[in-house]
């Protein structure tokens, strides 16, 4: 696999660089469609010879001959059918595969900024349906537009070989035909999204009954939630009946250029038959001929309107291919150890948004201590450690990490020197020890994975689970509690031995007492050099800090060692206060 | 679905599918004899053709030809339209069909036992509320319809050849067993190909949604290269499997073309020899191979279609099964008056199952009309039981509860309901207005009440305001206080409060203590509540643990007693809230 993805001559001409890149798929898929379609041109002749020698009253012998020919071509068309599908087939799957990598790739390597602005289930559609649509449109639509035009191109001339006249008369109103197809298709094409429509509005009504089930049957409304489903309904019952009557048009209009020749052609053709002018083997050639051009013409319109829906897709693809990373740049110095963190007068907003979520922060970390964060619902903490994380750059003032700013490491480096474990908890639905060694290269195993689970006390807990290490987490796996995800996700953000660990608010819902103890335990790490940032509620996380750091309303009400700032600061005294009164309580 | 009670067998679809079609059996009529007679027309065209040879082309006879040539124009007309009338109304049939099944569907759902909620998924159940029921749907546009009418379209082409010369159709049809056979072989490949394709496709899909849900993740943790490798693998994985089965697609070319091949050679040589025997005039010889040459056609069809038929049939099964859930008894019915609200529990155990320990043991209790009592203890107490029960989701042994001395099971469940007003730890939210999800569409609630409501609860969003999926462009916070506003809404007798457990901001939740003050004024209520500070505010705590009360007084009394509560208490009740709020809804 090529590693730079998507090349300019992909993005101007899809069509073009999928033929070049494989061109023997593509050729041997031609090759044998122009033979299948020579072949599929010749065999009426050959019954045409064969119905004359039969009403000219000749031997059997000779009529054997004849079949045997004829058979001979048939059977050729066994093998160069074969042949094109196989051909078509290699080609459209190869060059789907390739799109979807590179797709693929440049997604994932794009910053969360991108990730912000669109929903997982759409980017999920462009990898999956556009690339999908666009390989039939590599398919069968190429495939079909080919056939259609090398059948024309053939059958007509043999056609005209025949009897130019009748040809010219009888396929009158075939061009007529692909235009027809393709504004039937388009209708469909508008009808069935207006069906899709309706559906996901059953779908959505559908879903919310069911998961407010308790609220439907509590407050007794299942007579009238059905009323209104039945509007829903009604309304998916009369879309697909609009796409029923579009599609019940096909068939008629596809078949409507050889309805009618075949009726002129009995017209035409009757003056030279009742003449004997012409055989009659002619006149069933001629007859079969005329039915042949069903299908390119059909194949015309449907090839066009799969091309066209092809390049629509590939249109969204393009746009994510469109789409850059928005880190400036990436350096490469050298980055070995921890020595300090500092923010010097950082600002941050999104892009495109007026509104700064913080301004004027300026702190510092060294090597070995701990740095608390503290502030109100919605003051820019994670959004705080995103940015020593590097997922944004900040809009003003600089990060400098030993010294040097934020950007002139690599990236990679940046994150391995950094840890964060988010706020919000994702598992993949693999082991728990897969989860828990994510961070690490190969080698890590249930034995390792015990002991940082041990660390966040979590160990007994996935013992008790039916398959323990090996049991199967994340969507699809167990179900574990909003603690017990946190835990797992501290463990693997610890295993990986960076030297600053970053921690957003790890513990919410992990109980009193486990916290204590995972408090204890990162005491511990402190003491033997791990730098830490974390984000925190609870005054007794805190006040384990060297330093405090506090955030209110976009901007820094105070920076400083522990103690003096828990004297101090009026938003850690109300957090004092508070908790005081709970504690009181209890 | 595996954990379903019951399960239906096809001749039980069937016979659904049936009851379903004979709703409209001259319709059905209709659409069927439009499909014989698309089958007629279109044998009648050959026909057509080789009588001009043998009537009007070699007897030279002028007028004949024309007379002939009007009656295929004439075919070809009435061909098309009885084919438009069947592709059309056999969807349409279909349409209504699954109208019907969906309305079935949808008010059995909604009437089922909460229990059934309780071990299905929503996804499940929503699944085959749409995917399933539209699966059905292919067999009226599809499945059935294709393999129908090719089948008839098959039989047609066979009787008019045999019509011809039964001695030749037999002859030349000798090898169509063989053919038939190997070309069944090859789509049962396929059939099982195509399985593994999709298992493929979805295996990569289920990757790529994880990945992309979790990119910060993988970008923080420095495992972009190891993802895509990963991803690589799995596609081409799908590659491969997506070659073979084009292999095996393919690999019905040569079958059906050596098939097609020896049809109509047979034809022309046998009918050949026919003809110099003067057997079989020229044109019925033109029209007999026209015949053969439409004979493979609809059983490629045939073959191709039955998968999908079997696809349809595995969904109305589920479908048809779902159907025959046990729905909830004795719900419908009106209460005389209103309710004052006095509650009264004795000697009270119940189990979920006769198999499962007891949820609750031996409780008694009373609650007076307008008393406020909150429930207290760790997951598991049975506090939801006692919830779930009061709301008629399960029924309590007979004698054992009593809403203003009416016994509890002869009130009927909807009308009892009504008169409980239910605030969930997570609000529901529908898709509306925000008026909408106050009133959830009861008409008869007036407009000044909704902003009355909105008033006291403190909710100062505007009425028209369009709520997302779920609720999604509300704050949890906001989403409280809709269903705070819900209550006043309705104004029932009897309060449930399952205080939310989740960190709220704090201005959120000084309105929200005001709001719980408003509400459950004048009601009776019962509060599962996880604050220190809402209980205080309640007439009687009671304490469960394991299923019984543990201890009963009021908060300052419970307090000095140094019992559980006390012990709860200090743990900061948080503890508890924790675990519940990680376990859901407790029922088992």
């Amino acid at each position: 696999m090529e590693t730079a993805p998507a090349p300019e001559s992909l993005q101007r001409r899809p069509l073009l660089f999928y033929m070049r890149k494989y061109p023997r798929a593509m050729a041997v898929g031609f090759g044998f469609l122009l033979v299948t379609n020579i072949l599929d041109a010749m065999w009426p002749l050959v019954l045409k010879e064969g119905i004359d020698r039969i009403s000219a009253g000749v031997n059997l012998d000779e009529i054997g001959r004849t079949c045997l020919l004829f058979f001979c071509i048939m059977a050729g068309l066994s093998i160069t059918r074969y042949g094109w599908r196989v051909g078509f087939g290699r080609f459209h799957t190869l060059a789907a595969e390739d799109l979807r990598l590179r797709t693929f790739r440049h997604l994932t390597a794009l910053t969360p900024g991108f990730f912000l602005k669109k929903p997982v289930g759409e980017l999920m559609s462009v990898v999956t349906n556009d690339v999908q649509t666009f390989r039939n449109a590599l398919g069968s639509g190429l495939m079909v537009f080919a056939d259609g035009i090398i059948i024309l191109v053939i059958v007509i001339p043999v056609m005209m070989s025949l009897n130019a006249w009748w040809t010219l008369q009888s396929l009158a109103f075939l061009p007529f035909v692909p235009v027809l197809i393709w504004w039937v298709m388009k209708r469909i094409h508008v009808a069935t999204r207006e069906q899709q429509d309706a559906f996901a509005q059953v779908t959505a009504h559908s879903q919310e009954s069911v998961a407010g089930i308790r609220v439907v049957k509590g407050f007794g409304l299942e007579d009238l939630r059905l009323k209104q489903f039945t509007r829903e309904n009604r309304r998916m019952e009369d879309a697909s009946n609009t796409s029923a009557r579009i599609d019940s048009f096909f068939l008629p209009v596809m078949e409507f250029g050889v309805t009618t020749g075949t009726v002129i052609f009995l017209f035409v053709a009757r003056q030279d038959l009742l003449s004997g002018a012409i055989t009659i083997g002619t006149f069933v050639a001629f007859h079969r001929y005329i039915l042949k051009t069903v299908w390119p013409m059909t194949a015309l319109g449907l090839g066009l309107s799969q091309l066209q829906k092809g390049f629509a897709a590939f249109e969204r693809i393009r746009e994510i291919f469109a789409e850059k990373a928005d880190l400036a740049r990436e350096g490469d110095r050298p980055l070995r150890a921890f020595e300090s963190l500092e923010f010097r007068h950082v600002g941050f907003r999104y892009k495109g948004s007026m509104e700064w979520i913080f301004r004027g922060l300026n702190f510092h970390v060294q090597k070995g201590q701990s740095l608390g964060i503290a502030g109100p619902v919605g003051a820019g903490k994670t959004t705080l450690m995103a940015l020593i994380t590097r997922q944004f750059d900040p809009t003003e003032g600089e990060i400098l990490l030993n010294g040097f700013p934020l950007q002139e490491y690599r990236l990679e480096d940046v994150r391995r020197c950094l840890t964060l474990v988010p706020q919000d908890v994702f598992l993949f639905s693999e082991t728990v020890t897969w989860n828990v060694g994510f961070g690490l290269d190969d080698g890590f195993g249930d034995i390792e994975a015990e002991t940082a689970a041990r660390h966040v006390d979590i160990h007994e807990e996935i013992a008790r689970l039916p398959e323990g290490y090996q049991s199967l987490v994340g969507e699809k796996g167990v179900n574990l509690s909003g603690g017990q995800r946190q835990r797992l996700a501290l463990a693997r953000g610890l295993v990986t031995k960076s030297h600053v660990l970053l921690l957003d608010d790890v513990l919410s819902a992990v109980d009193t007492k486990t916290e204590a103890r995972i408090d204890e335990m990162l005491k511990e790490l402190r003491r033997a050099g791990r730098t830490q940032i974390l984000v925190a509620h609870r005054l007794s996380t805190l006040a384990t800090c060297d330093l405090l750091l506090v955030l209110t309303e976009g901007r820094q009400e105070g920076f400083g060692p522990r103690d003096l700032m828990l004297q101090q600061n009026k938003f850690l005294q109300t957090l004092r206060m508070i908790q005081n009164q709970e504690d009181q309580h209890a | 679905m595996h954990d379903s009670l019951v399960r239906v067998n096809t001749r039980q679809v069937l016979r659904r599918i049936v009851s379903y079609v004979g709703r409209h059996p001259w319709v059905f009529t209709l659409i069927v004899a439009s499909v014989f007679a698309t089958a007629a027309a279109s044998r009648a065209l050959p026909w057509i053709i080789g009588q001009i040879i043998d009537r009007a082309v070699l007897p030279k006879n002028n007028e004949l030809f024309l007379r002939l040539a009007f009656l295929y124009l004439g075919m070809e007309i009435v061909k098309t339209v009885f084919q438009f009338i069947q592709t059309y109304q056999f969807q349409k049939f279909g349409n209504r069909m699954l109208f019907y099944v969906r309305e079935d569907l949808y008010r059995h759902v909604l009437n089922l036992p909460l229990d059934f909620f309780n071990r299905t998924p929503v996804g499940r159940v929503v699944t085959r509320m749409t995917n399933d029921v539209g699966s059905i749907g292919e067999l009226f546009t599809d499945g059935v319809v294709a393999v129908f009418t090719q089948g008839v379209v098959l039989i047609a082409t066979v009787v008019a050849m045999s019509l011809i010369s039964w001695k030749l159709t037999l002859l030349t049809l000798i090898t169509a067993p063989v053919y038939i056979y190997v070309t069944y072989r090859v789509t049962v490949r396929i059939r099982l190909l195509l399985h593994d394709t999709k298992a493929k496709l979805s295996a990569m899909n289920a990757f790529l949604a994880e990945n992309i849900s979790g990119i910060k993740v993988i970008q923080l943790y420095n495992k972009t290269g190891r993802q895509n490798a990963r991803f690589f693998q799995l596609s081409e994985d799908y590659r491969l499997i997506n070659l073979r089965m084009i292999k095996s697609y393919a690999l019905l070319q040569p079958v059906l073309n050596l098939f097609n091949a020896t049809l109509i050679t047979s034809a022309l040589y046998l009918g050949g020899y026919f003809h110099l025997q003067d057997a079989l005039p020229l044109g019925l010889l033109v029209t007999f191979i026209m015949y053969a040459q439409d004979f493979i056609h609809p059983i490629r069809d045939i073959l191709e279609k039955v998968q999908q038929f079997q696809n349809s049939l595995t969904s109305a099964e589920r479908v048809f099964t779902l159907l025959e859930e046990p729905e909830e008894t004795d719900r419908a019915g009106e209460l005389n008056s209103a309710l004052r609200g006095e509650i009264e529990i004795r000697d009270l155990s119940f189990s979920y199952r006769p198999d499962l320990p007891p949820a609750l043991k031996n409780i008694s209790m009373k609650i007076l009309p307008g008393e406020s009592v909150a429930l207290v203890g760790r997951t598991g107490s049975g506090k939801t039981t006692m919830i779930s029960l009061l709301q008629r989701f399960y029924d309590v042994p007979a004698g054992t509860m009593w809403i203003d001395g009416q016994a509890i099971e002869t009130i009927p469940r909807q009308a009892l309901r009504r008169r409980l007003g239910v605030i969930q730890q997570d609000p529901v939210l529908f898709r509306g207005t925000l008026e909408f999800n106050i009133t959830l569409g009861h008409p008869e609630i007036p407009l000044e009440r909704v902003e009355l409501a909105c008033r006291r609860v403190g909710l100062k969003l505007p009425l028209a305001l369009a709520i997302g999926e779920r609720g999604g462009n509300l704050s949890l916070g906001e989403r409280q206080l809709v269903a705070f506003a819900r209550i006043f809404a309705f104004d029932p007798e009897i309060l449930i409060l399952d205080e939310a457990t989740a960190n709220i901001d704090s201005e959120t939740e000084q309105l929200l203590k005001k709001a719980t003050d408003e509400v459950t004024q004048g009601r009776t209520s019962l509060v599962i509540a996880h604050r220190l500070s809402t209980i205080e505010h309640c007439d009687r705590v009671v304490v469960l643990d394991q299923g019984t009360i543990a201890e009963t007084g009021t908060p300052a009394e419970l307090l000095a007693r140094g019992g559980l509560y006390a012990q709860l208490a200090s743990a900061g009740l948080k503890s508890m809230r924790i675990a519940e709020s990680a376990d859901g809804i407790a029922d088992p």
